[in-house]
C-alpha cells in the first residue's frame, strides 16, 4: 500500500508537470511618446497582437497638436490602428497658431486673427467715408504691400493704407469673352498692376490695348493720371495636332472583327451600337494638344482641354443625310466633354455624328487637312441609360420595395447621390465595366461587426468580407414593360466580387459551398419581357483546383418574364444560365460559354427553355442540370429544355465542381461501369484523350432527376431534353420507352435510349449479361439505332443522364 | 478470437478504406487553365506614363520610321499568351501602317504626323486587361501655323 | 450403430450445449435466434455481392469466381482448425481416458469420433461457408443466371465439401502432433515461434507500407482498379482448378462465362466422383491415424520433469499472492498469451497501415472526419472484441474457481486482479495506437492525450462488463470437463456488445467531430465529450461490477 501511494503522488506530480507546461510566453512592446516640449505621456507597454490605445492627446501653449507621427521629420502618421509588431517612438507635432493684428488706422477697429500655420488670412473689408483702402502693407511706411494670397508663418502686423477718394483712380478692364477681371482703384500717379494673364481654351491675353481696335497697346509702366478701360487681344497658343477616335470606339469596333481564339468571337457581328437618349453619350475624341516652344520651331507638348463641335447626319434609305435642325434630335452637347444627348425625337433613328474640333489654324481647315482631324460615330439610338462606370450599373436594379435589398440599394443610390426613382426602359454599356465590392451595396457582404458573424466561428477570417447567399446582386423585375441589357460586344466583370463562403448562411466547410447568389436576377411575370444582347460576362467561379470558387455566382437567374439571351459570350461562372420555375419561355441564343465550376444550364422546373446555336464548353458537371420540382404534388413543375444546333463539350473526370459540392463521385463508378455494356458493340462514352492521360473522362451532357433527391431515388421523375431530334423524356408519349421503363424500374435494370428512334429500334435495356430489346431479344447488331447516332442516354435510378457517343478506339 | 470476429472486423477494415475514397475525395480539375493577369511592354524607346487615362505609355516616332512593339505577358506560363492588337482600322493607310507579325508582336509605321493608340488586349478571355501604347509622330509646326 | 449413436450423443453433449432441448420455449428461441443468425449472414453477403455487381466489379453471372475465392478461404480456415482440434481431441483430449474404457469396439470408438467432429463442423459452417455460398446461389438466382433446382440441389455437395477438411486433417494432425509434443517439451520455443512469425508479418506489412501509391484516387482510377480486380478474379480461378471443380458441383455448368449455370449429367457425375474421393480419404485416415490414436491413448503421455528444483514455501502478501498466480496462469495459458500478442501489436499496425493509405488521398472536409470516425472505430473494434477472452477467465479455472467464494478476503481484489494484466498491457497499445494516428491526421499532444484516455476508458468499461458476464453466468463446468468451450454464451454476447459499442461509438465520434469541425473549427470539445462518454461508462460498469459481486459472494450476509 505504502509503495502505491508514493507511486500515486509521482504520477500526480507528472501529470501536473505536464499540464502546467503549456502556458504561452505572451511577449509586449513598448511604445516610447516624444511630445518635444508638451505635457509628459507616458511610455506604453502592449501586449504583443493587440492594438495600443491612443493616448489623451498632450498639450503645448501656443501650439495645436497634430497627431504622433513615427518619424521626426513627422512624415508618416501613426493611427494606433493596427496590431503592434516591434517598439517604436512616436512623435508629436504641434501646429503653431500665429496671431495676425490690423491696424486700421480708421475709426473701425479689427480683432486680432488666430491663424493656424500653414493657413492665409481673409481679407477683411473696411470702409471709411471719403476715403478708399488701396492695400494693407507690411509696415507702418507702406513700403510691402501683403499679399493675402501668401501662406502665415509667423505673428503679423498688417497695416491699411488710406487715400483720399478723389485721387483714387478706376481701371476697367474689358476682356471679353464672359471673362471679368476686377477693376483697380490707383492712386494718382501710381501704376496699374497688369492683371493676371488670362487663358482660355486655345487662346490667351498677349496684352492690353486702350482701344477697342486693338491697335494702341497699353504700358503698365506708366503712370495713371485719368480713369481708364482697357480691351483684352486674345491670341491662340495651344494647337491641335492630332485627334483619335476615343477608346471604347475602337475596342467595339475590334470586339465585332474576327478574332482568332474563337471563345472571344461573337456569333452575330453585325448588330448596330446602341446609344440611350437618357443621357449623354460620351464621343470625346483623344487629341494632342501643343504649343510652340521659344524657339518657335517646333511643338511642346500641352495638357489642357478643348472644345467640339458636331455634324450630325442621319440614315434615310442607304445614305447618310446632313440633319438640318440638330437642336430637334439633340437634347443637348457638352463641347468640352464630347457629350451628346439625343431627343425623344431620335429614337429607333441610325446616326452619324462627326466630331469636329474647334480653333483650327487656317492650315488645318482645308478640305483635305480637315479629314486628319475629324473623327467620325455611327450608332442606333433607343430608349435608355448610357452606363459608363460601375456606379452606373445601379440602375439596372429595379426590385419592388418588398423584396429583399430594396433599402440597401436606396442607401447606397443615396449614399452615392444617384436617383433613387430612376428606372431606365434600357441599359447600355459603352465600355468594359468592372464590377467591384464597393460598387455594391455594403450589406451584401459580411461586414465587421454583423450580428451573424461572430470573431468567435471557426470561418471568421474567410467569412469576413464574403458575399452572403441568397444575394441578388441586380434584380430587374419586369411586369407589363419590355427592359434590355444591351452591352455593345463589351465586356461586365464581375471577377473580383467576392465569393459566397456560408451557404444557406450556414458556417459550410470550405470547398462544399453551394452558392445561391446572382449578377442578374430577372423577375416579374409573364407580361414582363427582358432581352440581353451583344454582352460578354467575366465571372469569379472558374474550373479550377481552388476550393473557394465552390462558391462563385450565378450569372443570369429567372423567375418569371419572357426572356431572350443572344449573342453574348460568358466565362468562369458557378452556374451561367438559370431558369428558375419560370412559366415563361426563356429563350438563349448566339451564345458561348466556358469553364464553368457546375454546370452551364440549370432547369429547375421551367418547361419553355429553349437553346439554339450555342456553344457550352469546359464545365465541372454536366452541360445541362434538369430538375423536376415537386414531383407528385399539385404544383408540381416539369422541366423541358430544347437544344438546337449547339455543340456541347464537357469533359469531367468525376471528381469537379458538381461532383464535389453535391457529393455525387458516388455516382461516377456506376456510370464509367456502365461504359462496359457498350464496348461490346465498339460504342464507348469514355476517353482518356483529354488533360491527364491515366484518368478516363466522359462528356456529361445533361442530367434529369428529381428536385427533391441529390442522387438515387426511386421517385418517377418527369421531363424531357431534346436534341435535335431526338427526345429523351421518360417516355411521355413514347409507348416503348415507357413501357420498357416501368419494367426496368422494378427491376433496377439501367435502360438505354440512343439519339435516332425507329419505333423499337433504338431502346435497350441491361440485364446484367447482355442488352435486350423492347421485345426481350437479346441486341446483337452493331448498328442498332442505338449506337448509330452522337448521344445516347441512360435511364438508372430514377435519373436520365446524357452522353456523347463516340466509337471505340 | 473466434473466425467470424477477424473476419467482419477485415471486411470493416476494408469498407473503412472503400467508403473513404469515395465519399471522401477532395474537389480535383485537371485542364487547369491559366489565365493572362499583366501585359508589359519590352519595346525599346517605350516609356511609361502615369495619369494618362488614354493610354499607360508611349513611344516617340519619326515619319515612316518602322516600330516593333513586342509585349511580355505574366504569368510565364499562361495558357494562351497570344495577344491581339487593336487600332483604329479608319486610320489605317493614312496615319500609319501596322502589320501583326503572327509571333504576338506587331510592325507600326507611322505615315503622317499623329498619335496611333494601339491597345494590346489578351485573347484568352474577354476580361478587362489590357495595355494602351501611343506611337507619337510630332507634326512639324509648317503644317500647323 | 447403437453404441455408435450412444457414444456420438455423449460426446457432442460435451462438446455442443444441448441445455436449451429441454424446454419448448428454449428449443424455439434457440431456432429462433439461430435462423435468424443464419438469415443475417445469407442477406449481408448478398448485399455485399449485389452492391459489387452494381458499381460494375463484374456480372452476375461472373460470381461463381467470387464463390470460388471465398469457398477457398474458408477451407482453408477450416483445414487449419480442423488439424489443430482434431489433433488435441483425438490425442491429448481428457475424455480419451474415459472412453477406452467403455465397452465397445475401438473402431467404432475412432469413427465416433470423427463423426462428432464432422458433425460439429457442419455447424461451424452454418455460420460461415453455407449462408456465404447460399447468398451467392441465391443472387445468381435472382438475376436469372441459374436455375431455381440449384437451391434443392446445392446442400448435397455441400456436405460432401465440409467433408474435406475434417478427413484431410485428420491426416495432417500426425505430423503436427509430434510437433506440438516437442514445442510443449520446450515450451520456451513456442514463444521463440511466434514471436518469429509475428515479426515476419510485421517486415511483409511495412514492406506493403511502402508499396503504397504516392496519390490514391479510387474514383478516377477506377476503371484501372476494376481491371485489376478482374484480372486477379480471372487468375484465382486459373490457378485453383480444384476449387472450381466444387463449385461447379454446387451451381452447376457453365459454357462459357456470360452464360447461364445449368445443372446436369455432368454436374452428377462431378458430385459422384467427389463422394469416391472423400470416400478415399476416409480409407486413408482409417488406415494411417487409427493405430496411431490407440497407441497414444494408450500411453500416458506425462512427460518426466527434467528437473526437480524445490522452493520454499514463500508466505507473500494476500494481494500479491493472487498478482502471482495471474501472472503464471497467463504466462502458462498460451491462448490467453497469444491473445494479448495478437491484438496488442497487431492493432497498431493496422492502423499504421489504414493511416497509410488514407495519407495517399487528398480528401476534403467530409473526407477528413470519417478518417477520424474509421480510426476510432478500427482501434475499439478489436481492443473491445478481444475482451471476449475476459469473460472466459473466471470459467477456465474450472472447479477451482469455485474456491474464490471461500476465500478470507473480500472478494474483489482477486476477481480484479484476474484484469490487472489486460489492464495494464493495454495502456502502452492504446497510447501508441491514438499516437500513431493522432500523428498521421495532424493532431497535436492534447488532442492525443484525451484520445487516448477515451478509448482506454471503453476498453475498460467493456472488459470489466465482459468479467461481470462471466461472473454472473459461470461456465465452470465445460471448461472443467473439456478444457476448452467453443461456443460459451458470454463470449458471444460480449462479442456482439463489443461491436454495438464499437460502431455506436464510431458514429457519436462522426456527429460530434462534424459538429466541432463546422462550428468552432478545432476538436477539442468532440475529443472532451468523447472521453466524458467513455468515462461516464467505464464508471457505471465498474459500480455494476462491484454492486453485484457484493449481491453474488455476500448475499444473505
Amino acid at each position: 500500500m505504502k509503495l502505491f501511494k508514493k507511486l500515486m503522488v509521482l504520477v500526480l506530480v507528472l501529470l501536473a508537470f505536464v499540464t502546467t507546461g503549456c502556458v504561452n510566453d505572451a511577449s509586449s512592446y513598448r511604445i516610447v511618446f516624444r511630445t518635444d516640449g508638451g505635457t509628459k505621456i507616458e511610455q506604453m507597454d502592449v501586449v504583443k497582437g493587440n492594438i495600443p490605445t491612443k493616448p489623451a492627446d498632450p498639450e503645448k501653449e501656443g501650439f495645436e497638436f497634430g497627431g504622433w507621427y513615427t518619424d521626426a521629420k513627422l512624415t508618416e502618421e501613426y493611427l494606433f490602428n493596427e496590431p503592434i509588431t516591434k517598439n517604436i517612438v512616436v512623435y508629436a507635432k504641434w501646429i503653431g497658431c500665429y496671431t495676425v493684428t490690423f491696424e486700421t488706422n480708421c475709426d473701425e477697429t479689427l480683432e486680432p486673427v488666430e491663424v493656424k500655420e500653414g493657413d492665409v488670412v481673409e481679407r477683411p473689408q473696411l470702409t471709411n467715408e471719403g476715403l478708399t483702402l488701396v492695400g494693407w502693407y507690411l509696415d507702418g511706411e507702406f513700403k510691402t504691400k501683403y499679399d493675402f494670397k501668401q501662406k502665415v508663418t509667423s505673428d503679423l502686423t498688417l497695416y491699411a493704407k488710406w487715400v483720399d477718394t478723389s485721387e483714387v483712380f478706376t481701371i476697367t478692364f474689358v476682356a471679353g469673352d464672359g471673362y471679368e477681371v476686377e477693376s483697380q482703384k490707383v492712386i494718382y500717379s501710381n501704376t496699374v498692376i497688369e492683371p493676371e494673364e488670362l487663358k482660355s481654351t486655345a487662346h490667351k491675353v498677349t496684352g492690353w490695348y486702350t482701344d477697342k481696335e486693338l491697335t494702341i497697346k497699353y504700358d503698365f509702366n506708366s503712370e495713371v493720371y485719368e480713369d481708364l478701360t482697357l480691351y483684352a487681344k486674345w491670341e491662340q497658343y495651344v494647337y491641335i495636332l492630332s485627334t483619335s477616335s476615343n477608346r471604347n470606339w475602337v475596342a467595339y469596333n475590334n470586339n465585332i472583327k474576327e478574332q482568332t481564339n474563337k471563345e472571344i468571337e461573337y456569333i452575330d457581328r453585325t448588330q448596330a451600337y446602341m446609344v440611350g437618349d437618357d443621357n449623354g453619350w460620351k464621343v470625346l475624341p483623344i487629341y494632342e494638344l501643343g504649343i510652340l516652344n521659344t524657339a518657335g520651331d517646333a511643338f511642346d507638348e500641352y495638357t489642357g482641354v478643348w472644345h467640339f463641335t458636331y455634324n450630325l447626319y442621319e440614315l434615310i434609305g442607304e445614305e447618310y443625310v446632313k440633319v438640318s435642325d440638330d437642336g430637334v434630335l439633340v437634347d443637348s452637347f457638352d463641347k468640352e466633354k464630347g457629350l451628346i444627348d439625343f431627343s425623344d425625337a431620335a429614337l429607333g433613328k441610325s446616326l452619324k455624328v462627326e466630331l469636329v474640333p474647334e480653333y483650327l489654324t487656317s492650315k488645318q481647315s482645308t478640305n483635305e487637312q480637315i479629314s486628319k482631324y475629324i473623327v467620325t460615330y455611327y450608332c442606333q439610338v433607343v430608349d435608355g441609360f448610357n452606363a459608363y462606370t460601375a456606379l452606373d450599373l445601379a440602375y439596372l436594379d429595379n426590385r419592388p420595395a418588398d423584396e429583399e435589398g430594396y433599402d440597401e440599394w436606396v442607401e447606397f443610390k443615396t449614399l452615392n447621390n444617384l436617383d433613387v426613382n430612376y428606372r431606365p426602359t434600357n441599359v447600355i454599356l459603352h465600355t468594359n465595366i468592372q464590377v467591384t465590392k464597393e460598387n455594391l451595396p455594403k450589406q451584401f457582404f459580411y461586414n465587421e461587426g454583423d450580428a451573424d458573424l461572430l470573431p468567435t466561428d471557426s470561418d471568421y477570417a474567410r467569412t469576413l468580407g464574403s458575399l452572403r447567399d441568397y444575394v441578388n446582386l441586380y434584380q430587374h423585375n419586369a411586369v407589363g414593360n419590355e427592359f434590355g441589357l444591351y452591352g455593345n460586344y463589351f465586356n461586365l466583370d464581375t471577377s473580383t466580387v467576392p465569393v459566397v463562403t456560408r451557404a444557406f448562411d450556414e458556417i459550410t466547410p470550405e470547398g462544399t459551398v453551394i452558392s445561391h447568389s446572382v449578377v442578374l436576377h430577372f423577375g416579374g411575370d409573364e407580361t414582363g419581357k427582358v432581352n440581353v444582347k451583344n454582352i460578354s460576362f467575366l465571372g469569379n467561379a472558374p474550373k479550377v483546383e481552388n476550393t473557394q470558387k465552390a462558391g462563385g455566382l450565378i450569372l443570369i437567374q429567372v423567375q418569371g418574364p419572357e426572356t431572350l439571351v443572344k449573342n453574348t459570350l460568358s466565362n468562369s461562372f458557378f452556374i451561367a444560365f438559370f431558369p428558375e420555375y419560370t412559366l415563361a419561355p426563356m429563350y438563349l441564343e448566339d451564345s458561348k460559354s466556358y469553364d464553368s465550376f457546375n454546370s452551364f444550364l440549370y432547369n429547375w422546373g421551367s418547361p419553355v427553355f429553349v437553346v439554339k446555336n450555342c456553344t457550352f464548353e469546359g464545365a465541372g458537371g454536366p452541360v445541362l442540370i434538369q430538375d423536376h420540382v415537386r414531383p407528385g404534388e399539385e404544383d408540381e413543375s416539369i422541366a423541358h429544355t430544347e437544344f438546337i444546333d449547339c455543340t456541347m463539350d464537357s469533359y469531367v473526370a468525376g471528381s469537379e465542381g458538381w461532383f464535389s459540392v453535391v457529393n455525387a463521385t458516388t455516382l461516377v463508378p456506376t456510370i464509367k461501369a456502365l461504359d462496359q455494356v457498350l464496348n461490346a458493340y465498339g460504342k464507348t462514352f469514355l476517353t482518356t484523350n483529354q488533360g491527364d492521360s491515366s484518368i478516363s473522362y466522359f462528356n456529361f451532357v445533361g442530367i434529369i432527376k428529381s428536385g427533391n433527391a441529390q442522387s438515387f431515388t426511386s421517385e418517377k421523375v418527369e421531363g424531357s431534353i431534346k436534341i435535335g431530334d431526338a427526345e429523351f423524356n421518360y417516355g411521355e408519349g413514347n409507348p416503348y420507352l415507357s413501357g420498357m421503363l416501368d419494367q426496368t424500374f422494378a427491376l433496377g435494370a439501367p435502360a438505354f435510349q440512343g439519339d435516332k428512334v425507329e419505333g423499337i429500334n433504338g431502346f435497350a435495356y441491361f440485364n446484367g449479361s447482355a442488352l435486350i430489346g423492347v421485345d426481350g431479344n437479346p441486341i446483337l447488331d452493331p448498328n442498332n439505332n442505338l449506337f448509330t447516332g452522337d448521344y445516347i442516354s441512360v435511364y438508372y435510378n430514377g435519373m436520365c443522364i446524357v452522353f456523347k457517343l463516340y466509337d471505340l478506339k | 478470437m473466434k473466425k467470424s470476429v477477424v473476419l467482419s472486423i477485415s471486411i470493416i477494415y476494408i469498407l473503412a478504406i472503400v467508403v473513404v475514397g469515395f465519399l471522401g475525395i477532395a474537389l480535383k480539375v485537371y485542364n487547369e487553365k491559366v489565365y493572362v493577369e499583366e501585359i508589359v511592354c519590352i519595346t525599346e524607346g517605350y516609356e511609361e506614363i502615369v495619369n494618362d487615362e488614354f493610354c499607360d505609355g508611349q513611344i516617340i516616332a519619326k515619319k515612316n520610321q518602322e516600330i516593333v512593339i513586342k509585349c511580355q505577358v505574366k504569368p510565364d506560363n499562361a495558357t494562351n499568351p497570344m495577344l491581339r492588337f487593336d487600332y483604329d482600322h479608319d486610320e489605317v493607310g493614312k496615319l500609319f501602317e501596322i502589320v501583326e507579325n503572327g509571333d504576338g508582336t506587331c510592325t507600326i509605321k507611322m505615315l503622317d504626323a499623329g498619335a496611333a493608340y494601339i491597345t494590346i488586349v489578351p485573347t484568352d478571355r474577354n476580361s478587362n486587361i489590357s495595355l494602351t501604347i501611343k506611337v507619337y509622330c510630332k507634326p512639324d509646326t509648317i503644317d500647323i501655323i | 450403430m447403437k453404441h455408435l449413436k450412444t457414444i456420438v450423443m455423449m460426446q457432442l453433449r460435451n462438446k455442443i450445449d444441448f441445455s436449451w432441448a429441454n424446454s419448448k420455449m428454449n428449443v424455439f428461441r434457440t431456432i429462433l435466434f439461430g435462423f435468424l443468425k443464419f438469415a443475417i449472414i445469407t442477406a449481408i453477403t448478398y448485399v455485399i455481392l449485389y452492391l459489387c455487381q452494381y458499381i460494375g466489379i463484374f456480372y452476375y453471372s461472373e460470381s461463381p469466381r467470387i464463390m470460388i475465392l471465398v469457398v477457398t478461404f474458408s477451407l482453408l480456415l477450416s483445414l487449419i482448425t480442423c488439424t489443430k482440434d482434431l489433433m488435441l481431441n483425438l490425442y491429448f483430449a481428457e475424455d480419451n481416458k474415459v472412453l477406452i474404457t467403455f465397452p465397445v469396439n475401438s473402431n467404432v470408438l475412432f469413427l465416433s469420433k470423427l463423426i462428432v467432429f464432422y458433425l460439429y463442423e457442419i455447424k461451424r459452417s452454418l455460420s460461415f461457408l453455407i449462408p456465404i455460398t447460399l447468398g451467392s446461389v441465391i443472387l445468381l438466382v435472382t438475376k436469372g443466371c441459374a436455375s431455381p433446382f440449384a437451391f434443392l440441389w446445392m446442400w448435397l455437395p455441400l456436405l460432401m465439401i465440409i467433408a474435406i477438411p475434417v478427413l484431410l486433417g485428420a491426416i495432417l494432425s500426425i505430423p503436427t502432433m509430434y510437433v506440438y509434443k516437442f514445442l510443449k517439451r520446450y515450451s520456451i520455443l513456442q514463444v521463440i515461434l511466434f514471436g518469429a512469425i509475428l515479426s515476419f508479418v510485421i517486415v511483409i506489412i511495412i514492406q506493403l507500407i511502402n508499396l503504397i501509391p504516392e496519390k490514391i484516387d479510387l474514383i478516377n482510377q477506377w476503371p484501372t482498379i476494376k481491371k485489376w480486380l478482374y484480372q486477379f478474379l480471372v487468375n484465382v480461378e486459373q490457378k485453383l482448378p480444384p476449387m472450381r471443380f466444387l463449385i461447379r458441383i454446387i451451381v452447376g455448368e457453365q459454357a462459357n462465362i456470360d452464360s447461364d449455370c445449368i445443372i446436369n449429367i455432368m454436374t452428377v457425375l462431378k458430385f459422384g466422383l467427389l463422394i469416391v474421393v472423400n470416400f478415399a480419404l476416409l480409407v486413408f485416415v482409417y488406415l494411417l491415424a487409427r493405430p496411431l490414436f490407440f497407441s497414444i491413448m494408450a500411453k500416458n503421455f506425462e512427460t518426466n520433469k527434467s528437473r526437480q528444483i524445490t522452493h520454499k514455501n514463500v508466505r507473500h502478501s494476500k494481494y500479491f499472492a493472487f498478482v502471482n498466480k495471474e501472472l503464471k496462469i497467463n504466462l502458462r495459458t498460451i491462448s490467453i498469451s497469444i491473445n494479448y500478442l495478437m491484438v496488442y501489436i497487431v492493432v497498431p499496425i493496422l492502423i499504421l497501415l489504414l493511416n497509410a493509405l488514407y495519407s495517399a488521398m487528398d480528401l476534403k472536409y467530409l473526407g477528413e472526419i470519417l478518417i477520424f470516425t474509421f480510426n476510432i472505430l478500427i482501434i475499439c473494434l478489436p481492443l473491445l472484441a478481444s475482451n471476449a477472452l475476459v469473460a472466459t477467465y473466471y470459467s477456465r479455472e474450472g472447479k477451482a474457481g469455485y474456491l474464490k467464494k471461500v476465500k478470507p478476503i473480500y472478494a474483489l481484489y482477486p476477481l480484479f486482479t484476474k484484469l490487472l494484466f489486460n489492464l495494464i498491457l493495454s495502456i502502452p497499445t492504446v497510447f501508441v495506437t491514438v499516437i500513431i494516428f493522432g500523428k498521421s491526421v495532424g493532431f497535436n499532444a492534447l488532442y492525443i492525450v484525451i484520445l487516448g484516455f477515451a478509448i482506454l476508458f471503453l476498453h475498460y468499461g467493456h472488459m470489466i462488463y465482459s468479467a461481470l458476464l462471466d461472473v454472473m453466468n459461470p461456465q465452470n463446468e465445460q471448461y472443467d470437463s473439456t478444457g476448452v468451450i467453443s461456443d460459451n454464451p458470454n463470449e458471444n454476447k460480449s462479442t456482439i456488445l463489443a461491436f454495438i459499442i464499437a460502431f455506436v461509438y464510431a458514429i457519436i465520434a462522426f456527429i460530434l467531430f462534424n459538429e466541432s469541425g463546422v462550428q468552432y473549427g478545432n476538436y477539442l470539445s468532440a475529443c472532451c465529450r468523447l472521453l466524458l462518454i467513455s468515462l461516464l461508462y467505464c464508471v457505471s460498469c465498474t459500480i455494476l461490477f462491484i454492486k453485484k459481486i457484493k449481491a453474488y459472494y455476500y448475499e444473505g450476509q
